[in-house]
């Protein structure tokens, strides 16, 4: 009985495998793909389960709880993360251009939606509760405005682009930034502000125009300062670098532990699982966005250097690729996304070290955390699609 | 708009290609500023955030040892150590949050929060030691405590800590004393130089003379907390050394039996009509407190030791409350904390005629045959001295004047001593005065107890002293008051010739009054010099020291001297101690007693107060075995209030049929 299940299995299976064959060899895009790029992806996620088990565990023990559950998550998020990113790469990325409004107000309704039914978490409405999963909507609509931005200034190509282009483009940027800050969740919407920047660099807005939305920016974030409409955690967080005393306490603890633990790594590191600011939970959210403290005590100057290492070739990859691009759209789409990995991981370590203020933005790929795993993941898929395609 | 595609389009890329390679720099000079960033902090400076994050996770922490035993002297403990869920709050970690938890916590643990905030701002516990606001705590608060502690109770610990445990309640209270925070001046003291702040420390009683012996060493335990001090692993232990245990003397059977007796003695004197002329007269005796000692004539081993009103040690464990405190300190409430046997002096009355008698005996005034008159009253030129009784008691020898407690006898006896001494030209001795301190009067008898009264045996000397002293108090006062007014020539007087001895100081002293002062102690123990056959012991309590390996050190009973009195002598005054009781001033009380006692009864004046009742005795007279010594304040005759007492403590003591507590006759 068994035998014949077996049996019939594997004939199945052989079916299969001859038509994924067929498959393969008419679909030449996938002769192109971009094997470090996806490397550095992985790598950086198997880093990140590491480290999130080591930033875990113990605590987990101490609880008498699986050790492992937060790193089995992860592992979900990373499965569904990577069928992402392959379901990315299926269609042909210029096909996302018609598909870029639909996204696009999709992102703005799911970030509707956060605001009237979210979950409040550490001070935010961010989250949306479904079936027992937790979801970042403006994870997503970060891919969805990138879309959205590239698809705009791809149909201008050709044109000198006149101030209304650029009008058009901060519009809908707004809209989605408008919503994330009313979360409230400043870090994410940094992050849009990144999109927006990589985007338009790449889509050459006249330099002029880049310095006055620069400095128009800079005179509104003072104004908003001045004006109370943010909480004082918020005004004191962003201006603590100006201002040490205003600072909350929290996180003038946070910053000193977090600068504790990674100093403490010195140049080898404290050895894996034995970093004890990591164990004894010195740091909080150390499994989700100071995860490099982790990395900073545990395996020292040399890890923190070999984590750098992998996001500097995913950005070599990624840059890259938006120069190959065939056409604008790519170009843009992956400008945005050199935009958003660069700026989170410089704004996430520079955050742990202390040379940036505590904004509470993940690292990509490594920080615990399914959404934002899940959209990196995204991010690479159309990366790989725009390189894939670039002599189709 | 432009003239031509083909260039616009290869300026486009150009233009790209520029702005790519700008963006490539940029986010080179980001990781640049990273990589920058972590070298500074994990190459140049790491080792010293190696050190932070060591000291980070480390701490440690001083482990009390386990005080040792007080244990009585057939080794049943009378104070031992239990483990108890003790909760301490840390204000200073609570921020500004610390109204809120202590409100919550006090709420939790059902204390008044008003309790908890004068726990906290007790001055004699460091700042920087968590307060312990409540001690056996029920193990679900602490549970709850547990789980909530970093939302709600930041700074709010629960520790299992050993604390005393006082197995018999208030039993042998003011013998083995309590214990309390260590004080700023203590720990200047170098004697508890190995002392820090918080620590705890025996304030009274045996916890505190034998504090270096009981309480073993401090261990130290390193742990390793996380951010929220919450202990996660332990490191290393240093174990503590648990203190030795002290055995004592104390019987506990017999001290419950003592204490007992005389808080119902003490009690029933209250009942008692004061039919005596003193200012307390045609009421009951106020009889406040009390005291009894009873010893072991054949070591100066203390049997047992009380004192009323009594106190409870279990309320000093994890700190007494002010409100506790000072219901003690408050003099309405009779100074509980006073031990009234060895802490407080008083004029011993007629119970000081022994050393009189041996006196006259010594010094040729009175051979065992002689015999003086004993008158309802005397006089020493125009001055009257009353007896205790107006009646005229004919002649009697000296035993016989201790069974009657005739006052006019020692009267005559005192006269003719000084008169002596007066004449002496410094070659004659002042026979009372040296004959009572050679019996121990009037100086500490280096009982193991803190704080022990030495009491007063007057003198030539130290009249001289106390009249300096006092002088220019006597001299305004003598100024002040009318001329020619009672009080006016008084203090005249004591200004001109308050220094010097004069006959009536002698005759005051010969019955223990005047200025005489004894602690029941002193009395307890010159009594059983006379019942050991001369020898004077210094009484103790500790009887052996065991270590914690097992060991014992025996604490060898001490000879402080020799009586001044030749074996005849004492004889005379055992054999007249012993008529007191059976046919004296004691035989309402002992009359019918089974066994042979000898004993002196005292009613000492100490005006405008009600007279101070005593009854000093040992038993079996013919074997003694102990030595009982009872004192009522206030509590009229010594006969009346005092002797029952001691007859109730003898009964249990020499297992004897018990019979209620009656009150004496109305004699001395």
């Amino acid at each position: 009985m068994t035998q014949v299940t077996y049996n019939d299995e594997r004939s199945g299976r052989r079916a299969r495998e001859a038509v994924q064959r067929q498959w393969r060899g008419a679909s030449a895009p996938s002769r192109h793909l971009d094997p470090l790029l996806v490397l550095s992806a992985l790598a950086l996620s198997g880093f990140g389960l590491l480290m999130i088990f080591s930033a875990t565990f113990f605590r987990l023990e101490q609880q008498g709880l699986d050790t492992l559950f937060y790193v089995n998550r992860q592992l979900v998020s990373l499965g569904v993360g990577v069928v992402g990113m392959v379901a990315m790469t299926l269609f042909d990325y210029r096909a996302y251009r018609a598909w870029s409004p639909l996204l696009y107000v999709g992102s703005l309704a799911l970030l509707g939606l956060v605001l009237l039914q979210g979950e409040v978490i550490n001070g935010s409405k961010a989250w949306l509760v479904i079936g027992g999963f937790q979801f970042q909507p403006s994870e997503l609509a970060k891919v969805a405005l990138i879309i959205m931005l590239a698809a705009l200034f791809h149909e201008r190509r050709e044109e000198a682009l006149g101030l209304r282009a650029l009008v058009e483009a901060l519009v809908v940027a707004a809209l989605p930034m408008a919503l994330i800050l009313a979360q409230p969740d400043f870090g994410t919407f940094l992050v849009f502000v990144a999109i927006v920047f990589g985007v338009l660099l790449l889509a050459r807005v006249r330099v002029a125009f880049m310095i006055a939305l620069a400095i128009i920016g800079l005179l509104s974030f003072v104004a908003v300062l001045q004006s109370n409409k943010l909480a004082d955690y918020q005004v004191a967080r962003l201006t603590s670098f100006i201002n040490p005393e205003a600072a909350d306490p929290d996180d003038v603890y946070t910053v000193n532990q977090a600068q504790i633990a990674i100093g403490s790594g010195q140049l080898a590191g404290q050895g894996l699982f034995e970093g004890t600011q990591t164990k004894l939970a010195y740091v909080p959210e150390n499994q989700t966005d100071f995860i490099f403290t982790v990395v900073g005590e545990e395996l020292g100057f040399l890890g923190s250097s070999l984590l750098l290492g992998a996001f500097v070739v995913l950005l070599w990859r990624a840059i890259r690729i938006a120069a190959l691009s065939r056409d604008t759209f790519g170009t843009l789409l992956a400008g945005g996304v050199v935009a958003v990995f660069g700026f989170q991981v410089f704004i996430n370590v520079g955050m742990a070290v202390g040379i940036m203020p505590v904004t509470g933005l993940p690292l990509p790929f490594v920080s615990y955390g399914g959404t934002s795993l899940i959209g990196s993941f995204l991010m690479i898929g159309l990366l790989l699609n725009v390189h894939m395609r670039r002599f189709s | 708009m432009r003239p031509s595609q083909a260039p616009a389009a290869a300026a486009q890329l150009e233009s790209t290609r520029l702005r790519l390679t700008f963006l490539s720099l940029l986010v080179v000079s980001l990781f640049v500023l990273l990589f920058a960033r972590l070298w500074f902090l994990q190459v140049m400076a790491g080792e010293r955030y190696a050190g932070l994050a060591q000291g980070n996770a480390v701490r440690s922490v001083s482990v009390t040892a386990p005080r040792g035993n007080l244990l009585d002297r057939k080794g049943r403990p009378i104070v031992e150590n239990r483990y108890a869920m003790v909760v301490s709050v840390q204000p200073e970690e609570m921020g500004d949050r610390a109204d809120a938890v202590l409100r919550d916590v006090a709420d939790l643990l059902g204390v008044p929060l008003a309790d908890v905030r004068d726990k906290i701002a007790d001055s004699r516990v460091s700042p920087l030691q968590p307060k312990p606001i409540a001690v056996d705590v029920p193990q679900d608060i602490v549970l709850y405590l547990h789980e909530n502690r970093s939302t709600r109770f930041p700074g709010v610990y629960a520790e299992s800590l050993p604390v005393r445990d006082y197995p018999h309640g208030d039993t042998a209270a003011h013998v083995v004393g309590y214990l309390g925070e260590i004080s700023e001046a203590e720990l200047a003291d170098p004697d508890y130089e190995d002392y820090r702040p918080g620590d705890t420390i025996g304030w009274a009683g045996l916890e505190r003379s034998y504090e270096h012996v009981l309480r073993g060493a401090q261990g130290l335990r390193r742990y390793e907390v996380n951010r929220r001090n919450e202990v996660v692993a332990e490191l290393a232990d240093v174990l503590p050394t648990p203190g030795s245990d002290v055995t004592t003397t104390l019987d506990l059977k017999a001290q419950k039996l003592v204490e007992s007796a005389l808080e119902h003695g003490v009690r029933k004197a209250r009942s008692v009509r004061d039919t005596g002329t003193g200012p307390g007269r045609g009421g009951t005796y106020k009889a406040p407190a009390g005291a009894a000692v009873v010893l072991d004539p054949s070591t100066g081993g203390v049997v047992a030791m009380a004192s009323y009103p009594t106190f409870r040690p279990e309320k000093f464990v994890g700190g007494v409350s002010s409100k506790y405190w000072n219901r003690l300190q408050k003099p309405a409430n009779d100074l509980p904390l006073i031990n009234r046997a060895a802490q407080s002096s008083y004029p011993p009355g007629s119970v000081f005629k022994v050393v009189s008698a041996a006196a006259a005996l010594e010094h040729g005034y009175m051979t065992p045959k002689t015999e003086l008159p004993c008158p309802g009253e005397w006089y020493w030129a125009s001055q009257r001295f009353r007896n205790w009784t107006t009646a005229d008691m004919g002649l009697m020898t000296i035993d016989q004047a201790l069974e009657d407690s005739c006052d006019t006898v020692f009267y005559e006896l005192a006269r003719r001593m000084w008169t002596d001494e007066e004449n002496g030209g410094g070659k004659v001795g002042e026979r009372l005065v040296e004959q009572a301190k050679a019996w121990g009067l009037g100086a500490v008898t280096g009982l193991d107890l803190p704080s022990e009264r030495a009491g007063v045996i007057p003198g030539r000397e130290w009249k001289k002293e106390f009249w300096q002293d006092n002088r220019r108090s006597y001299c305004t006062q003598a100024q002040r008051a009318p001329e020619g007014s009672y009080a006016g020539d008084l203090f005249a007087d004591l200004c001109a010739n308050g220094g010097s001895w004069r006959g009536g100081d002698s005759v005051n002293m010969s019955i223990g009054q005047g200025d005489v002062q004894t602690t029941p102690l002193q009395v307890a123990n010159a009594f059983a010099a006379i019942a050991n056959g001369g020898t004077l012991y210094r009484p103790h309590l500790g009887a052996a020291i065991t270590r914690p390996d097992g060991t014992t050190e025996p604490l060898e009973p001490e000879v402080l001297g020799k009586l001044p009195v030749s074996r005849r002598h004492l004889r005379v005054i055992a054999d007249g101690l012993e008529r007191v009781a059976s046919q004296g001033t004691a035989a309402a009380t002992f009359g019918d007693f089974p066994v042979p006692v000898a004993g002196k009864t005292g009613t000492a004046e100490f005006k405008p107060k009600q007279p101070f009742a005593w009854f000093a005795s040992y038993a079996p007279a013919d074997d003694p075995q102990y030595v009982v010594v009872t004192m009522v304040e206030e509590g009229g005759g010594g006969s009346l209030n005092a002797a029952p007492i001691a007859r109730r403590i003898l009964e249990g003591l020499l297992g004897l049929e018990t019979t209620e507590i009656e009150p004496g006759a109305s004699t001395d």
